[in-house]
């Protein structure tokens, strides 16, 4: 029994990643999600979340051949959105765009998005007002900032992950989640007062 | 205790990073405690609306798979190395004619020269051994043929 089941546990993880994104369809499907999710928070503008979105799958897909396993597929296709995401701000002309977006849509309906129903209408309401506060000073960040705070807390990913999927070191991704976490205890301070 | 914990714990913490010396002051402090999970519950709300927000954004969006045909030549995987091999293949056989047609045997200078000088001295030979010059040949068989003696004209008649 062992020596049938043991080719199975000797496989690296570059062999098991790499089986993973044999099937591609089913890599789309299970990270669909978190990356459209990750760039729609980052972007605030759902159009480009979807494209950006569809082209973070194209170009995994075109270098799949080169995934070496040295992550998970999951931080290597974030790694994917990241850049995405910070070519897409670089840009002056959209960074304009997206202001524009920002204004008109995001911190009106930051609140709407709690649904619990258990809650008390206060509650609901105090939470609501939490979450735009919190929303507000994301929004205020510098692009770092906002990057290794929604992958941290809205990806739910670990330090090291974040570091693989950024590219930047250790010490200085403590530094800029520390400085987004100053920003945002700061407009929770604030809100209350 | 009289110090609390510096914004910097209390990030460390938030972040999920608490060392013994932070964990023993939360049990004894319940401000910083108390600060801390006000903290990590703001963001834990912060994250599972953004969580559901996007949900309901991703609705009507339809990320497709990229086609497994290759759109392009070169996105063939090993079909594009073997390619490139016989096409190298290809290239390789049909350079060495080309090589060959243009890299002939010399024939060896010293040969040509013997050949041109054997010639050379034949002929001058030949010239040497003419009673008459070529164009008179023709009459000086004439007379000889009258006076019965038979030349030939190449012979030599001194």
């Amino acid at each position: 029994m062992e020596s049938v089941l043991q080719p199975e546990f000797t496989l690296s993880i570059a062999e098991q990643t790499a089986g993973e994104l044999a099937d591609f369809e089913s890599v789309v499907r299970q990270y669909q999600s978190a990356i459209f999710r990750y760039i729609l928070a980052s972007l605030r503008d759902r159009d480009a979340a979807e494209t950006l979105t569809q082209d973070c799958f194209l170009k995994a897909y075109q270098a799949r051949d080169g995934f070496r396993g040295e992550s998970s597929v999951k931080t290597w296709m974030m790694r994917i959105a990241v850049n995405l995401v910070r070519d897409h701000i670089s840009n002056a002309r959209l960074r304009f765009w997206r202001r524009t977006q920002r204004a008109s849509i995001d911190l009106s309906l930051a609140g709407d998005w709690l649904t619990d129903s258990k809650s008390s209408p206060e509650a609901v309401a105090n939470a609501r007002q939490l979450v735009a506060a919190i929303w507000s000073a994301v929004d205020e960040l510098s692009d770092k900032q906002r990057t290794v705070f929604l992958l941290r807390f809205v990806e739910e990913m670990d330090i090291l992950e974040i570091v693989a999927a950024t590219g930047i070191k250790e010490g200085t991704v403590k530094v800029h989640l520390f400085r987004a976490l100053q920003a945002v205890r700061a407009k929770i301070a604030g809100g209350k007062q | 205790m009289s110090r609390h914990l510096s914004a910097r714990d209390i990030s460390e913490c938030v972040i999920g990073n608490r060392s013994d010396t932070v964990e023993g002051h939360l049990n004894a402090c319940s401000e910083c405690a108390g600060e801390v999970a006000r903290m990590s519950e703001s963001i834990a709300m912060f994250g599972s609306a953004i969580r559901e927000w996007s949900e309901q954004q991703e609705g009507n969006v339809e990320i497709k798979a990229p086609d497994p045909a290759p759109n392009h030549f070169w996105d063939m995987g090993m079909f594009r190395w073997q390619v490139a091999t016989a096409s190298m293949a290809a290239l390789l056989l049909a350079a060495i004619p080309v090589h060959r047609m243009n890299h002939r045997e010399p024939v060896p200078m010293t040969m040509t020269a013997a050949v041109s000088d054997d010639a050379l001295l034949r002929d001058v030979e030949t010239q040497i051994s003419r009673s008459v010059p070529v164009s008179i040949e023709p009459l000086a068989d004439l007379m000889t043929s009258d006076t019965g003696t038979t030349t030939t004209t190449t012979g030599r008649s001194r």
